[in-house]
């Protein structure tokens, strides 16, 4: 009785099988299918032909063969019981795979659930059928068998139709059309967004069949003809044509179209109809002819794709395992989008390339689309693998060290669109043959074996061929920048101080000057690091490079500072917005800079006297006031300067006057030293008195005010309250050098 | 034979059968998946609704649809426009309720959310809860945080001898119900670490350390507990969340971002926590200290909290435009760090989720509206260190009135601080929030969603805000500062988001012990040193942080608490333990904020070139060395080192850091010239020092890790002295280069190479994660 | 049909029975582990998977931001009727009350001042530039100009924080945390936002670390200022007397330590600071590979100008946000201050153009011949435009602008958008005559070219659902290519 026992397990065996079956379609839409089940699913339009067979020889068996032959009692019995038998576990079984098939993308939901439903029924009404086999009667027998036949002829239309295409079996009889997605600078208004929603929501009643209200919506002509109530497109009616009227209507309203319990237009459909009619009802208008802020343009946008990323790739996804595993430190592996099974990856790190890592991403060459190696040491070698990956778009081998040698192995590629040899050793002739590569239609030569010259005639060759060699620099001829100070202070007290100039631009020459003229290419001397600043000079440098026009000259005042005062005493008090450390600024010798508020500052706005006391006499020649012009902040050059100077702070007498030259330029802004010379005379205590500009004529003064951040530190000039002292200039100084 | 194979197989099946279901239960634990008996509104309903509904059908009137409204019983129980005759709830009948058919429906034009709210649609649990709800009759609650605390009796637990006191009952008691253990408790040296760090921001020293092993009585924690409180160090921890609290920063803000003087107000802040002043006082007298009946300088010092805000100084602004701004940032840092509610989302319209209107937001503001502050004060050039209403400090009050300031020679300070105008200003509810669209006036009144506003009991000006704030009524005022407290010792509150106590925020992990603790902090006069050595004491806070994969599966930010804290440290504690470790820290408290070491460059590249912080001048000796809290904050450019490590950048109220985990931090650790110096002294002590190697290792480890390596640590580390001693002594390093980090003077007669080797071994351990975080 | 169910199983002895039940069971217990979330309901629609959420016509952002406000009257928009009215009162029917800065609110007149400056068209778009910009004027066909840019605010601090972060208040994560958020960084071991300074000669406004910052977002997408010149990233380097084997020495002792207390505390952070660790030894190999500019060709001086060597400047910003760029930072963000013209404008925006013309131009260029152009959004523009009439005394050859929200010029160039001129203001240069752009519709249309939809890329936060457009924003398909 073995066959008893198999005939036991194959029957537990079925029954498990409908339970997980049933199982699945319970929580279908939480299913997950790990890669390996994929492959059983995957076998799903091979096995189900099993049961097909099965049933089929089941039929034979039960109604052409006759039985009385058999003279074993019971035994056509069994054969047919068997037949049944695995009719039923292979019918389960394949139910199974089509479940774990159908999660894979890119099955049309519609058919596939009248396909999985049917399925899954069929393999129900065979589990029961065979469990109650001995009990049914002929009659029931019969009832089953033409029920399970009828069930196997839906499921197995409906599976052909989405393996093969919507309405496969039939297609021949009458002419389905199947659409495809169209992109954006192609899409006509009316075909591609007017008539598909006719199509849907009015043409079930308004077609050549049935015209309701002998309204036919089936072509452009009868569209326009209208119905019954007249044209529906008078686009010059003042309530824009009865289209839009009965579109419109409250749902309630009998004349409300499309009717009510009918799918009903959606907002975007209603705007789509509006502005097609409101502009004209235009039939032949293409989407991209609209003026970009139109809001038929603005919508299209969101329904089609632009061709640039119209690419519907025909090839499944790499799954996510997959993809995290590849990527590491080094390389980015990453689909284009959610949901997209196109990949892009990413080198980045020369130090760590490795050739293998290129061998790597063989698992998912299919899905590989682009592929950045710019910069990575790439040989000849490596662009075997690359010829591996047929799908590839995009191509980008700057700056590797391909040469053309390798480049025969990318001629598989056909779908290349866009490839990168920038900076590369390739030349002509190797480009050639990628040229032939029918999609190519961007290619990167800058830098690259290939003249401008060259590229040019490619060009000729290949009008399509958009082919960049380049931004041309060798014909531009710059001035180059200045050089650049970065001497340690601006005041020599004891020691001479190192003169630092730099010149960012490697090899070229800065030659200086220290007379006042500007620096020339002949005569200037040419700057070393050996060079020192010794006395109080106006340095003026100047950069020169071959193939560039000489600098801008650049010019920096240092300072001598020889007789250090032990205190400075202010007789007049600074202005109290600018007290800096008070006398000590004055011998600090720190500079300030033309941020004038920046603390090493102190200003008048009336007379400054002040007194310079040294620890012993010395033997003086000048002072130096170094001071600040910036007119837009109302600071000018004093209107005078007296130095008195005299070993008894009683009794000094008057060694300098200076009176600096009126400068009143709005622009003026520049830091200036005003240097008192006078015949040498040893003096203890030097007097210092400055005379600010005062009181400004009203054509000096800003009307209306500069907006306060324009003098930042410039009193606050309130309209409400006038403030007399605020027509008065100001007077800046940092320091007092005496030598 | 096909009998063995049938039972083979169903052992198989069975098997796979006990094993998948129990990886589920697992799952389903986490997800406590069980729906209650009772589906309780507020702690299952009500949170669904706020994130999923209110948006759309919440308080904010100008932005309901469909005239419904969810929030509230009587317009969710009354019948709809549209579908005439419908239902959004009909209690006892989910079949007839809109609401259950349309969350369930999968209709795109149908169901609820519809999907271009981007809102995601409602789990399955969800959905059941929903219907559940229904059934059991849709019952609305007031919401948890709006109803004043009640203390609830510790709940009974079966292990009677885990907790020490009332805390840790509630804790257990969840514990138990989750199926959870707790941890033993933490080894003598990490938990007193993990406590001199909670309450001082400090590690402990070498011999506290010894005195604290070595002290072996019952109360040896205990009594350190009381110790460490009574330390000034303590104040200047607890300010920190403060100083986040009320944005403080050391100037304006806004593009010129020129200085100012607040530190002053931070002083009495450390002083206010150091002699333990009630929460309430702390409270009213920063809302309204100015206002108090012949009102003491420290009192009015104490309303700087609301003048801590940015002020421009941009030439050429609105001035109203900026005086409301300021209003504006006054009332969201009353209500997020006093009230923990987001009550600005009703600046520009009702709140969305919160029963506040947008009249109650200007009735709120309305408060602080009769300043006799301006909305600008000229420009940078005119700038002055503080802005009217002003407070002046002399010398004279240092000395006696505000002795607790830090009183070397500053010369006459000016603080700005709260000051009422004589003449009552108007209050108008501004339309969507722009300062020129006045609509309605508004009286001051307080929020009446969360405590009516008795203008009988408290006048309507501050002095009645800060009553109400601190009333024993005030359902949020101690629970969110309980909260606060919680969160700064356990890295996590009992209500996770500490800043939003309203809908839209976290329920509580333990209600009854939020409350608890709400109620035991009022009835124990607000004594905040109490509450927190309550929580320190509770077994609870002394587990170890030791995790399991189980205890990670289950609970992975230890909400239920079956396990000790373990938290990296905040910025500015991560500085103080590095300065105190090497012995480098400075303990002077309080003064004008210092700036050490910064890479250069940082505020010259962003600043405009106005106001006295366009360079930035480092300051030099003691000023080097001085606790986190005092760096020189700018706000435009925040201290790097501090901002990379999650420190607030004090530009609002902020109630609650992010703690993340970056390379940059990784940076800082290894180049930042702080560590680094600290690192060149500690190592330039110990090597002059006696002892073995192995011996000065063990300190260093100790002083920076606070516990004893272990063998493994030990002999790692040797290994890597002895190494680096070669590399110097064979001169493939370089050693006096090494050494030549920070500014502090050098030790005499150090021998270079062991010092380098020291000095790369210590910062081998600074750059231990352990060393850095509170385990 | 019941009764018969029982007899059934009746008939078949009940061991039998049980064992096919169970195996029954057992299949649904085999098939439940292929439902990973069986007991879960399904969660909220995950918006972060650090993938666009379609195809992205850009991968990367170069945003050279003109702190200070360039005056579109001197450099784009051309206004010849302003030259004609020199000096005449701008008319009240064209100012419409609208409201003005403390600076000018005072003022009694509004000569209206028309541009000393030549203006020329260009390209096939034939777009409009001054005599100021002679280098973009080469590269006019591949930038998409946006004459209709207008804005709230009229001050700097807020117009630059919502140009940055969507709001004029308040601590919102800015644009680049945004994208970093969203797509996460490209290339592992670089920041995925990265911030440049640079400053004028003209009047500078300042910037603020919060216009980078990551405001409610994880701090990992917070900017990470870099800088041309020694010390590129903040605490980069190792001390001079350190050797990279001896850096990797001391990692390695470090993470073998932080492993053992992995092993005893079993906390995923430490894991995660030993990785950290390693991330920053790998930054210190690359980062400074790529800001070293000492390789550059001749041509790349020729092209941005010779300053792009020196440290600091807007054009060494350009060239090292380009090789940034080319090694995967998704967004790098340039700020250059000093456009803030209220006085002597002419002469301070020659120096500021100056600055700024070729580099920017010599961006393009560069990226241009690279093949990075396609996927790389450059932007240029600053935080709102300047009046058209004078602020201050207007002279015959100076003069001075005020802020001016209505309306501006900001132009993209590369990255999926459609090179030309786009939107009209009136003869005034004063209001926006046809397509406006607003701020919001500006960082939609932005977040849509880098393949993200505006509305989707949100932040729970405090209760609320955040977004870099706020509550509005539309994307301009005008823009687009």
């Amino acid at each position: 009785m073995m066959h008893m026992n198999w005939k036991n397990i194959l029957s537990s065996l079925t029954i498990a099988a409908n339970c997980l079956l049933v199982f699945f379609l319970l929580f279908y839409d939480r299913l997950v299918v790990p890669p390996l089940l994929q492959v059983i699913g995957r076998a799903h339009p091979l096995f189900l032909h099993f049961p097909i067979v099965l049933f089929a020889l089941w039929l034979i068996w039960v109604w052409v063969i006759p039985k009385q032959r058999f003279h074993v009692s019971g035994l056509a019995e069994h054969i047919g019981e068997w037949l049944l038998l695995s009719v039923a576990f292979t019918t389960a079984l394949t139910a199974l795979m089509g479940v774990l098939l159908s999660k894979e993308p890119g099955y049309n939901p519609e058919s596939l659930s009248w396909h999985k439903w049917s399925g899954a029924i069929m393999s129900l009404i065979l589990l029961l059928w065979y469990i109650f086999y001995q009990r049914l009667s002929r009659p029931g027998i019969v009832l089953a068998s033409l029920l399970s036949l009828a069930v196997l002829l839906v499921a197995g239309h409906q599976g052909a139709a989405i393996t093969h295409g919507d309405n496969f079996l039939l297609a021949p009889v009458y002419k389905g059309r199947v659409k495809e997605k169209v992109p954006l600078d192609e899409a006509v208004v009316y075909r591609d967004m007017v008539q598909p929603m006719l199509e849907g929501k009015c043409m079930s009643c308004h077609n050549n069949t049935k015209a309701k209200g002998g309204l036919v919506m089936s072509s452009p002509e009868l569209l326009l003809k209208g119905g019954k109530s007249g044209p529906v497109l008078d686009t010059s009616d003042a309530n824009m044509s009865l289209l839009l009227q009965r579109v419109h209507l409250p749902e309630e309203d009998k004349k409300h179209m499309p009717p009510l319990g009918k799918p009903q237009l959606n907002d975007q459909e209603l705007t789509i109809l509006y502005n097609w009619i409101r502009r004209g009802a235009n039939f032949t208008v293409k989407v991209t002819e609209l003026d970009p802020t139109d809001t038929l343009r603005t919508i299209a946008g969101n329904i089609f794709r632009s061709s640039a990323e119209q690419e519907n790739y025909d090839f499944a996804a790499a799954g996510d395992d997959k993809i995290r595993q590849l990527n590491t430190d080094y390389r980015a592996v990453y689909p284009l989008a959610t949901g997209s099974p196109a990949i892009a990856v990413d080198f980045f790190g020369a130090a760590f390339f490795k050739s293998d890592q290129l061998k790597e991403l063989l698992p998912i060459k299919t899905q590989l689309v682009s592929l950045n190696l710019a910069k990575m040491p790439v040989t000849d070698d490596e662009l075997s693998t690359i010829g591996e990956f047929a799908n590839l778009r995009e191509l980008d081998l700057s700056f590797t060290k391909v040469t053309g040698r390798g480049l025969p192995a990318l001629g598989k590629l056909h779908h290349l669109k866009r490839i990168s040899l920038t900076n590369t050793a390739v030349h002509r002739d190797d480009v050639q043959q990628l040229l032939t590569l029918k999609e190519l239609h961007e290619i990167y030569l800058w830098n690259s074996g290939v003249s401008y010259a060259e590229a040019g005639d490619i060009k000729k060759k290949y009008p399509l061929l958009d082919i960049q060699a380049g931004a041309r620099t060798d014909t531009l001829f710059e001035k180059i920048n200045p050089p650049v100070n970065q001497t340690a202070g601006v005041v020599i007290s004891d020691t001479p101080i190192a003169l630092r100039l730099k010149h960012f631009v490697p090899g070229t020459a800065i030659r200086y000057t220290l007379d006042g003229t500007d620096p020339d290419s002949i005569h200037s001397i040419v700057y070393d690091n050996r060079a020192v600043i010794d006395s109080q000079v106006l340095m003026k440098a100047r950069a020169f490079r071959k193939g560039w026009r000489p600098s801008d000259v650049v010019q920096y005042q240092f300072y001598r500072a020889t007789f250090h005062p032990d205190t400075v005493i202010l007789i007049t008090p600074t202005d109290s917005l600018y007290r800096g450390k008070g006398g000590t600024t004055l011998k600090d010798l720190v500079k300030g800079s033309q941020n004038f508020g920046d603390g090493k500052w102190i200003a008048y706005r009336s007379r400054m006297e002040c007194m310079l006391k040294f620890p012993k006499p010395v033997l003086a020649r000048s002072v130096t006031v170094s001071s600040l012009v910036n007119v837009g902040s109302m600071i000018y050059p004093p209107k005078s300067i007296r130095i008195m100077g005299g070993n008894d702070p009683g009794n000094m007498r008057l060694l300098y006057q200076l009176i600096p030259p009126v400068d009143t330029l709005p622009q003026s802004n520049y830091l200036i030293p005003y240097e008192c010379k006078f015949s040498a005379a040893s003096l203890r205590y030097i007097r210092v008195i400055i005379e600010p500009i005062g009181k400004l004529p009203p054509s000096l003064l800003p009307a209306p005010p500069p907006p306060p951040k324009i003098d930042p530190k410039a009193p606050p000039k309130k309209k409400e309250k006038p403030q007399p002292a605020n027509d008065k200039g100001w007077f800046f100084v940092d320091e007092l050098f005496v030598n | 034979m096909s009998a063995r194979t049938l039972t083979i197989l169903a052992a198989i099946a069975i098997g796979i059968c006990i094993i998948s279901s129990c990886f589920h239960h697992e799952k389903s634990a986490q997800h406590s998946n069980a729906l209650p008996d009772v589906v309780s509104y507020n702690f299952d309903i009500r949170p669904i609704l706020s994130d999923k509904c209110y948006k759309c059908h919440g308080p904010d009137a100008s932005h309901r649809e469909a005239g419904l409204r969810l929030d509230i019983a009587d317009s969710a129980y009354a019948p709809l426009k549209n579908p005439k005759g419908a239902y959004a709830i009909v209690p006892g009948k989910p079949g007839q309720s809109e609401l259950i058919k349309r969350v369930t429906s999968s209709d795109l034009t149908y169901m609820m959310p519809p999907p271009d709210a981007h809102l995601g649609m409602l789990t399955e649990r969800e959905k059941k809860l929903f219907t559940k709800w229904v059934e059991q009759g849709a019952k609305y609650e007031r919401h948890w945080a709006f109803t004043p605390p009640v203390a609830a009796p510790a709940p009974e637990v079966q292990d009677k001898t885990w907790p020490t006191n009332e805390i840790d009952h509630f804790v257990l008691h969840r514990l138990e119900s989750e199926g959870l253990t707790p941890n033993a408790p933490a080894d003598k040296e990490r938990l007193f670490k993990r406590v001199c760090m909670d309450i001082t921001g400090l590690p402990p020293t070498l011999d506290m350390m010894d005195r604290y092993l070595a002290d072996n009585d019952v109360h040896a924690y205990e009594k350190m507990v009381d110790n460490l409180l009574s330390t000034d160090q303590y104040g200047e921890k607890m300010a920190v969340h403060w100083l986040d609290v009320a944005r403080y920063a050391d100037s304006y803000g806004y593009q010129d971002d020129n200085i100012r003087t607040q530190w002053p107000w931070r002083d009495w802040v450390i002083h206010a926590f150091n002699k333990n002043m009630p929460y309430d006082q702390f409270v009213a007298w920063q809302i309204a200290g100015d206002m108090a009946p012949n009102a003491t300088k420290e009192q009015i010092l104490a309303t700087g909290f609301f003048r801590n805000h940015k002020y421009t100084e941009e030439g050429g602004v609105v001035p109203e435009e900026y005086r409301v701004e300021y209003l504006v940032d006054k009332t969201k840092t009353y209500g997020k760090g006093m009230l923990g509610v987001t009550i600005e989302c009703a600046q520009c319209h009702d709140h969305k989720y919160d029963p506040f209107s947008q009249k109650d937001y200007y009735s709120l503001l309305a408060f602080f509206n009769n300043t006799q502050e301006v909305g600008y004060e000229g420009d940078v050039g005119v700038s002055k260190p503080a802005k009217m209403p002003k407070l002046a400090i002399d010398s004279n009050d240092r000395k006696h009135l505000l002795a607790f300031m830090y009183n070397k020679d500053t010369g006459t300070l000016s603080v700005s601080v709260m000051g009422e105008r004589d003449t009552v200003r108007k209050t108008f509810l501004l339309k969507r929030g722009r300062y020129d669209m006045p609509g309605g006036e508004v009286q001051p009144h307080a929020l009446p969603a969360v405590m009516k506003y008795d203008t009988v009991k408290y006048p309507r000006n501050r002095l009645g805000l800060a009553k109400w704030t601190v009333s024993r009524n005030n359902p949020l005022t101690a629970r969110v500062f309980v909260n606060q407290i919680w969160q700064e010792l356990f890295g996590r509150g009992i209500v996770k988001t500490a800043g939003d106590f309203g809908m839209q925020g976290e329920l509580p992990t333990h209600p009854e012990l939020l409350d608890w603790l709400a109620v035991d902090f009022m009835d124990h006069g607000w004594d905040i040193k109490r509450l927190v050595k309550q929580i320190v004491l509770s077994s609870t806070y002394r587990q170890s942080a030791v995790t399991t994969p189980e205890k990670l599966a289950r609970d992975p930010d230890n909400a239920f608490l079956s396990r000790g804290p373990r938290n990296r440290l905040s910025a500015e504690f991560i500085r103080d333990m590095v300065l105190s470790s090497s012995g480098l820290l400075v303990r002077t408290i309080g003064g004008p904020s210092v700036k050490p070491y910064q890479p250069e460059g940082l505020w010259e590249s962003a600043t405009s070139g106005r106001g006295v912080l366009a360079t930035y001048r480092q300051d030099h000796h003691d000023s080097l060395y001085r606790r986190g809290m005092y760096t020189f904050i700018k706000l435009t450019v925040p201290p790097p080192s501090m901002i990379m490590f999650d420190a607030s950048n004090r530009d609002q109220c902020e109630v609650k850091r992010l703690k993340t985990n970056t390379p940059l931090q990784a940076l800082i650790m290894l180049n930042d010239p702080t560590v680094l110096e600290a690192a060149r002294v500690m190592a330039e002590r110990l090597s002059i020092g006696h002892g073995t190697p192995q011996e000065k290792i063990t300190e260093a480890f100790r002083r920076i890790v606070c516990r004893k390596p272990t063998e493994k640590e030990l002999k790692t580390l040797t290994d890597y002295y002895n190494d680096q001693m070669g590399q110097f002594t064979s001169r493939k390093l370089d050693a006096a280069k090494t050494l030549s980090e920070g500014e502090y003077p050098h030790e005499k007669n150090v021998d270079a190479n062991s010092a380098a080797a020291l000095m790369k071994l210590i910062t081998v351990i600074y750059n231990l994660e352990e060393a850095i975080t509170k385990t | 049909m019941e009764k018969e169910i029982i007899e059934h199983a009746l008939r078949i002895n009940r061991r039998k029975f049980l064992s096919r039940l169970s195996l029954g069971i057992g299949s649904v217990a085999l098939g439940s582990l292929l439902i990973p979330d069986l007991f879960k309901g399904g969660e909220e629609e995950s918006i972060m998977a650090g993938l666009p959420h379609f195809a992205p016509r850009a991968k990367r952002i170069i945003y050279l931001f003109q702190n200070g406000a360039p005056s579109q009257l001197d450099l784009f928009d051309y206004k010849p009727l302003l030259q004609k009215m020199q000096g005449e009162d701008l008319p009240a029917s064209v100012r419409m009350g609208q409201r003005l800065t403390g600076m000018t609110a005072d003022q009694v007149k509004f000569p209206l001042a028309g541009t000393v400056f030549q203006f020329n068209q260009y390209g096939e778009s034939r777009a409009w530039l001054s005599e100021l910009l002679p280098h973009t004027a080469k590269v006019v066909d591949d930038i998409c100009f946006i004459k209709t840019m207008y804005t709230e605010a009229i001050n700097h601090d807020p117009a630059l924080t919502f140009f940055q972060t969507g709001a004029q208040q308040g601590n919102r994560p800015s644009m680049g945390s945004w994208l970093s958020y969203g797509l996460g960084s490209e290339n592992k071991n670089l920041p995925a936002f990265c911030v440049l300074l640079s400053k004028g000669k003209g009047n500078g406004q300042g910037v603020y670390s919060k216009l980078w910052s990551n405001g409610f977002l994880d701090s990992i997408h917070q900017g990470v200022q870099f800088s041309s010149g020694e010390n590129p990233v903040l605490y980069l380097s190792d001390p001079s007397s350190m050797t990279r084997d001896d850096r990797r020495k001391m990692l390695d002792k470090i993470a073998e330590l932080n492993d053992d207390s992995y092993k005893e505390f079993g906390d995923p952070e430490i894991a995660t600071k030993i990785q950290q660790y390693e991330m920053a030894y790998r930054m210190q190999t690359i980062v400074p590979e790529i800001t070293d500019t000492s390789k550059e060709p001749e041509d790349t001086l020729k092209l941005y100008g010779p300053e792009c060597l020196v440290p600091g400047t807007f054009a060494a910003n350009c060239l090292l946000a380009r090789k940034l760029s080319e090694s995967g930072v998704r967004f790098v963000q340039l700020y250059h201050q000093g456009w803030d013209g209220h006085s002597n404008l002419p002469g301070e925006i020659k120096g500021q153009a100056k600055d700024v013309d070729q580099a920017s131009a010599g961006l393009i260029a560069d990226l241009k011949q690279r093949g990075l152009l396609d996927e790389t959004l450059v932007i240029w523009g600053g935080e709102f435009g300047r009046t058209n009439y004078c602020q201050g005394k207007l002279t015959k050859d100076t003069y001075g602008r005020d802020h001016h929200p209505r309306c501006f010029t900001v132009w993209m160039a590369g990255g999926g958008v459609r090179p030309g001129v786009y939107g009209e203001t009136d003869d005034f240069g004063y209001n926006i005559a046809k397509d406006p752009v607003h701020v919001h519709d500006f960082h939609a249309t932005v977040l849509y070219l880098m393949g993200l939809d505006h509305e989707k890329l949100t932040f729970k936060h405090q209760g609320r659902r955040y977004r870099l457009t706020d509550v509005a924003g539309k994307v301009v398909n005008g823009l687009i290519a």
